[in-house]
């Protein structure tokens, strides 16, 4: 039998512009993406009544951007596939760059059963739109200053961010935030500079 | 199809299909990951942001709607002659057109529309048409688009009594569907040959006793109320609590396997009943429709009354049956309409 998620028909679409400091904008991905079982992880502690109290909790309020969802070794499609639950290669808080206008909050997220202490994006409330009656887009504005000088295998193929994840705040109600991941797509390299900020416009229709 | 519904009676299995989740299940998770974060810090509205407000919280029944101008809310000058000659608080629904050679009313009824994930009712256009001492009902109490729950002496009294004065319980009789509790000694019914309604017309008469309407956990619009089994956050996995006291949560499944359960008990007499209001033949699960409760002016928590719910809902998920639970046939000597038995309905949604 089809789990809720799938049965509900949640999907989403992703993408991702480039927008150079000129003005000038650039499509470099449009695409579906992957609801994952952290979606229907966090609904159920809602509707069970066994989660948080706070409906807040149960929002999706952050982001995480990645190095290693296509990676050497790593199929194009094999973490496309609602049993994932992490990303491949989570940045760190350090790598989201220290000047940027992101905040990044570090907090044990909930994989497989158990936490990690993994770093995110905050996505502010006001890029949190809903665009019809079950439609939900969320802007993610990775700034000039963001994610560049990632340096993890010293060449640029290892360096680039080709996989971003949304993540659910805190569904369990933990005192302190445990956010969990309830959907991701990777994407082609884009070897992230100061030349230009990246727009990931994803939406998803519930 | 989505979901699954299983109607069981004692330990026999009656019925499992799945359901289908309506439109309004995306519109809840949409509004639920846009709630405006300072809602929070705002004294009055921060109890907006409570989890509860977006889950089930309700269970509902209803029948196709030709049944509404047919059936126990019929008409006409001979049964409002009959019916206004009871006693107020022990109304008796009559029917008519029973065949003479059986005591099992089998109601009238067409083909309900088909299940469309598009609506935000049970069914559209459901209203009854009577008319009690030359107003029509429907302007008085119009119906949800399901079956009501106006027969209860108070429930009368609260809605119908300010209009139709001491015909209210005819009003009511024509209105339907669920019969008093037990604590006031049920609902009289009987069942009559043809239209005229005389004594020698009965053809079997008996009393039911409602579930729901013991435990006040329906309202006047029909809307069963949901029941928390336990304290939330305090224990995973809780039982489920009694299942006659409304519609029950059950984290029988609970996280671990990423499902939870809803159930409750229709008693015998609310089947009974409500199969002389054209039988029960869909069902849906409802869950608050925030927009709408705060635009009529109430803001939760939202507290439950069967006779004033503030709470306005949203329609979830629904199942439509091809065959009426209601449906029964006489056994041996025994009349159908006389045999009713307890059906517990449980509606499982999965997650993951």
């Amino acid at each position: 039998m089809k789990n809720f998620t799938e049965e509900l028909g949640i999907n989403g679409h992703l993408t991702i512009i480039k927008k150079f400091t000129d003005g000038q904008e650039e499509v470099v991905f449009d695409d579906h993406n992957i609801i994952v079982s952290g979606m229907g992880v966090g609904l159920t502690y809602m509707f069970t009544g066994s989660g948080s109290n706070s409906v807040l909790d149960y929002q999706i309020d952050r982001f995480q951007l990645g190095v290693s969802g296509r990676a050497t070794g790593v199929a194009t499609d094999i973490l496309e596939v609602s049993s994932t639950y992490q990303l491949s290669g989570a940045l760190t808080a350090a790598e989201y760059g220290t000047g940027s206008n992101l905040f990044i909050d570090t907090r044990p997220q909930i994989i497989n059963s158990t936490t990690v202490n993994s770093a995110a994006a905050l996505i502010p409330a006001n890029k949190r739109t809903k665009i019809a009656d079950s439609s939900v887009r969320y802007t993610l504005v990775v700034d000039e200053e963001a994610c560049n000088g990632i340096d993890r295998h010293g060449d640029d193929f290892h360096n680039s961010i080709n996989e971003v994840g949304l993540l659910m705040k805190n569904p369990t109600g933990s005192s302190v935030d445990a956010p969990i991941l309830v959907a991701y797509r990777s994407f082609s390299n884009i070897a992230k500079t100061s030349d230009f900020s990246l727009i990931f416009r994803w939406t998803l229709n519930f | 199809m989505r979901g699954e519904v299983e109607i069981w009676q004692g330990d026999d299995l009656l019925h499992k299909e799945h359901n289908m989740l309506m439109d309004g299940a995306g519109e809840l998770l949409a509004d639920m990951m846009t709630v405006s974060p300072s809602l929070s810090a705002i004294a009055g509205t921060s109890s907006i942001t409570d989890a509860s407000n977006y889950t089930i919280q309700a269970i509902s029944f209803g029948t196709d709607k030709v049944a509404f101008v047919n059936n126990a809310h019929f008409l006409d000058d001979a049964k409002g002659t009959l019916l206004s000659s009871l006693h107020l608080h022990t109304t008796v629904t009559a029917v008519s057109d029973v065949n003479q050679t059986t005591s099992s009313y089998t109601p009238v009824v067409s083909i309900s529309s088909p299940p469309n994930p598009v609506l935000t009712v049970l069914e559209p256009d459901c209203n009854v048409d009577a008319k009690v001492d030359d107003v029509y009902v429907s302007s008085i109490f119009s119906g949800p688009n399901q079956i009501v729950n106006l027969i209860p002496s108070s429930h009368q009294d609260s809605k119908l009594e300010p209009n139709f004065g001491t015909l209210s319980s005819v009003a009511a009789s024509v209105l339907g569907s669920f019969p008093d509790g037990s604590g006031v000694g049920g609902t009289n019914w009987s069942s009559f040959n043809g239209k005229g309604y005389t004594v020698d017309d009965v053809i079997v008469s008996g009393t039911f006793i409602g579930v729901v309407n013991e435990a006040s956990s329906m309202d006047v619009s029909g809307f069963v109320n949901m029941v928390m089994s336990g304290s939330p956050n305090d224990t995973h996995d809780y039982l489920m609590s009694s299942i006659s006291s409304g519609l029950c949560m059950s984290g029988l499944c609970g996280v671990t396997s990423g499902a939870v359960e809803y159930s409750m008990l229709l008693g015998s007499g609310d089947v009974g009943l409500s199969n002389f209001y054209g039988g029960i033949y869909n069902m849906g699960l409802w869950t608050i429709d925030m927009n709408e409760s705060l635009k009529a002016g109430n803001t939760p928590p939202y507290s439950f009354g069967p006779l004033d719910n503030p709470r306005k809902y949203k329609l979830f998920a629904t199942k439509h049956l091809t065959k009426n639970l209601g449906f029964i046939n006489d056994h041996n000597n025994l009349a159908g309409a006389l045999n009713y038995k307890d059906l517990t309905i449980k509606w499982r949604l999965h997650f993951v």
